[in-house]
Formats: structure tokens, sequence, C-alpha cells
């Protein structure tokens, strides 16, 4: 590559490179790539920088540059999710309501037990628990050195790659509901919907909210005749 | 009698209980006993008459809600408390349960507003390598080995009413090019062909066995993918190809 010399220059080879990667760029990769002798590390994060500014307003953009973790990619931006569906027939990976309980107490615990996930949630969850590791966001990490040697799992690399997160340690904490406020509970509901609003509604989703709320009306009928 | 569509209303009693308490406003953490095992065991009675599977874990809780009803409309003196002495307090232990399973539904929650690839945003070159059928962690294998041999032990055994296996087989040599060849023209016409679909021509043990290397042969060219969306679900073959199906020999020159 021509050797860049000065601000802009760095900035289009930052932005090229980001650009041509399938995959996300951390800062000494970028400049292991430009190749040019004695570029520190710092200068090569100024342009990201910058180019991350320029990309910023994705408003009126298609597409944005975006950290997780040490790394950096271009991703498209909300507003033109639907197009980019339709174009690539690609679809996203539904996860069960119980499939999600499974992979956060995983998350927050790892590495646990099936029976500490269990635990958590009161039911079954081997099946789970499988098909997390079918879907390789799980993984087993070993076995626990107590009777019966249970194996221990743990999230993998595509937990943290499908979620966002550089490391373990971008998991944002756990919430304690006994200190909870009214502004909490709001905002409790608040992303209730959000969830609500971003899951597709399946047929099977909409068939169980139908049932639930057919349910609850003939418990308070039975409660009223009582 | 098997339910025509089972639905899975509650993730478990923890989940009823905080249903319950979402419901009616109730609090977790001073959770009205009396109150909340009366709804309890009526959800319970009408789960079962609309034949509604209740789980044992149901059952225990609601025995575990009584227990802790009955010790709270008991007087409150030396004799009692003695009686009741026998380790931590049922209804404290619940209680701390049920805010445990709600922060981790809350984190779960948090997870899911994620953004989320092929969801909230794309990612460059995804596409192009889902139609190479290149993904990859993704071999063109994507099933469960076990549930796609029991698939053909299936197809097999389907045979045998009507194939004698001890009659030695004379009809027309198989080739297994042939087969490669009719279930590329199909998966050109269709894209996708379950898996039972492509053997609805072979009578003949012979002639399973043929398709099914067939269909090996064409996974490992990567023509084809054979899929399954989880344990126990229905195996698909999807087209890896674009267009009118590939020759033979230049999928095989090729690899």
């Amino acid at each position: 590559m021509e050797a860049p010399e000065g601000t802009e220059p760095l900035v289009a080879a930052v932005e090229g490179l980001l650009f041509a990667a399938d995959r996300p760029l951390s800062v000494p990769e970028l400049r292991d790539a430009i190749g040019v002798e004695d570029l520190s590390e710092r200068a090569v994060g100024l342009a990201v920088g910058r180019l991350a500014e320029r990309h910023r307003d994705a408003a009126d953009r298609g597409f944005t540059l975006v950290q997780t973790g040490e790394r950096f990619q271009f991703r498209t931006t909300p507003r033109v999710t639907e197009p980019v569906a339709a174009l690539t027939g690609l679809k996203p990976l539904q996860l069960s309501r119980a499939a999600l309980e499974a992979l956060a107490i995983v998350a927050y615990k790892q590495p646990c037990t099936r029976s500490d996930v269990e635990r958590v949630r009161g039911v079954d969850s081997g099946g789970v628990i499988r098909a997390l590791l079918d879907r390789k966001l799980l993984r087993i990490a070993g076995r626990r050195n107590e009777p019966g040697r249970p194996i221990i799992y743990a999230t993998s690399r595509g937990f943290l790659d499908r979620f966002g997160l550089g490391s373990l340690g971008d998991l944002p904490s756990l919430r304690e509901f006994t200190q909870l406020g009214a502004e909490d509970l709001e905002a409790a509901e608040d992303l209730l919907d959000e969830v609500s609003g971003k899951q597709q509604v399946t047929f099977a989703e909409y068939a169980t909210r139908r049932a639930l709320s057919s349910l609850d009306d003939a418990v308070d009928r039975r409660l009223e005749e009582s | 009698m098997t339910p025509f569509l089972q639905l899975n209303l509650f993730e478990g009693p923890l989940d009823l209980l905080l249903h319950l308490c979402r419901r009616h406003e109730l609090s977790v953490v001073d959770l009205p006993i009396a109150q909340v095992t009366e709804q309890f065991l009526v959800y319970l009675d009408v789960m079962e008459e609309l034949e509604i599977q209740v789980a044992g874990e149901f059952v225990e809780m609601a025995a575990l809600l009584c227990l802790i009803k009955s010790r709270e409309l008991l007087p409150s003196n030396d004799i009692a408390s003695e009686l009741l002495d026998d380790g931590p307090d049922p209804r404290e232990v619940l209680i701390e349960r049920l805010l445990a399973y709600k922060q981790y539904r809350q984190a779960a929650d948090e997870l899911s507003v994620r953004p989320q690839p092929n969801r909230d945003y794309f990612l460059r070159g995804q596409s192009a390598r889902a139609t190479a059928g290149l993904q990859d962690a993704d071999p063109p294998l994507d099933v469960d080995l076990v549930d796609l041999l029991s698939a053909l032990r299936d197809l097999l055994d389907r045979r045998r009413a009507t194939d004698p296996p001890h009659e030695v087989s004379s009809g027309p040599r198989i080739r297994i090019e042939d087969r490669m060849q009719a279930l590329l023209v199909r998966l050109a016409r269709d894209g996708e062909v379950p898996l039972e679909a492509c053997f609805e021509g072979d009578a003949t043990r012979p002639s399973v066995v043929a398709t099914f290397l067939a269909l090996l042969e064409l996974a490992r060219l990567r023509v084809l993918a054979v899929v399954q969306a989880g344990h126990l679900t229905a195996i698909t073959l999807m087209k890896q190809f674009e267009g009118a199906p590939p020759a033979l020999g230049v999928l095989r020159g090729g690899a």
C-alpha cells in the first residue's frame, strides 16, 4: 500500500481496510495491514476516531462504524434494515424465551452446570441447553469436581459476537430488584415493550398470547363465581 | 388425549407466579401468600380443564404455597415457633428464588434488545456467503447425524414390506450419478426439498440407498446443504447453486 502521510490518507486507508474486511479489525491489525514503518497505534487510533466521527451521523447514512470491544466494523443502519433483509434473504436467529433465560443465566453465572440453570428457572433445562450448544452460543467448559462430575457450561465467542459484546466484562450488571423504585419498574416495563416490539411475532407466540389472555379471563370468572 | 397444538404458556411455576404479580400489581418482596396461593390453584385447575399439560413442577409449587399459607395461619406463640423452627423460612426462600428468577428474566430481555445481526443490522459479505453455502462454521451437513441415520432407517423400514430383504435384486443397475442428476434438477426447480420427498420414487432398498449416497455426495460437493432446524425436527435439502443445475463433471473436476 502507498505510504499514507498525514491524517487524511491514513483515514482513507483505515476506511478502505474496514470496507473490504469481512470481520471486525483492531487497531493493531489495521496498523499491520497498512504496513508503514514506525506507524504508531496512536496515529491509527486517531484515524479510526476521525472516521467514526465522519460516519457518526447515522440518520442520513445507510451504514455506520461500530466498535465492539477493541474491534471496528461497518454495519448497516436501522433505516435500511428492511430492504437489506429483502435483498440478502438473511434471517435473524430466533431464540425462544426459555433459551434466552438459560443463556442469560449461564452468561452471568458461568461456568455453571445444568442444575444451576434449573435452580433459577425452576424447570428442566436440558433441552434448551442442548439447543444453545447446537447454535454455538454455549460451549462445554469441562466438568465440575463434585459427585456425578456434572458438565459445566460457558458462553462462546459466538455469543459475544451475536450480542455485540467485546468481552464478558461488557455485560450490563444484574439489577437488584429488592432496591427498585417506581422509576426502575417503569423502565423495566418499557424494556418489555421494546422486547415485544423487536421480536417478530410467530404464529405460536400469537397463539400463546391469545391463549394466555383467555386463561386469565377464565381464572377471573372462576374467582368471581366462588 | 394429546393436544393438537402444544403451547408453553408458562416457563414453569416461577413464571406463573411472576405473571400473577404483574397482573395484579403485587409486590414480589412482600408476596401476599394467601392471595397468590388461591390464584395459583385456580390457574392450575383451569389449565387442567383446558387440557394444558401441567408439569410436576407446578404441582410441587402449589404444595409449597399451601405449606407456607398454613404456616402463616398458625398462632405465633412459643410452641408454634418451636415446631416450625426447622431451617430457613420457606416464604423467604421462595421470595428470594422469585427475585433471582426475575433478575435473570430481565437480563434475558436486555440481551434480546441488544442490536443483533440480520435483525437490527447487517454486515458486509454475509449474503454472498449464505448463497454459496460456505459459512465458515457451518458445514453442508448441518444436521444431527443420529437424526439423519434414523430418517434413513425409517425410509428403509417402510420399504421392507414391499421388498423382502432375501430376494436377490436383479433389476436394472442403479447409477448414483443418475440420482445426483435427478436431485439437482429437482433442487433447481424447488429450491428446497424435504428429505422424505427425495425418496418418493424409490420403491426398493438399493434404490433408497443410492439416493441417500447421491445426496451425501452432493453435500460433499457443496451444491446442496442438509439442514435441520433443531433436534428431532424435519430434515430439509437446500439448494446451494444459482440458476441451472451444474454439470456433474464440472463439479467433480473442480472438487
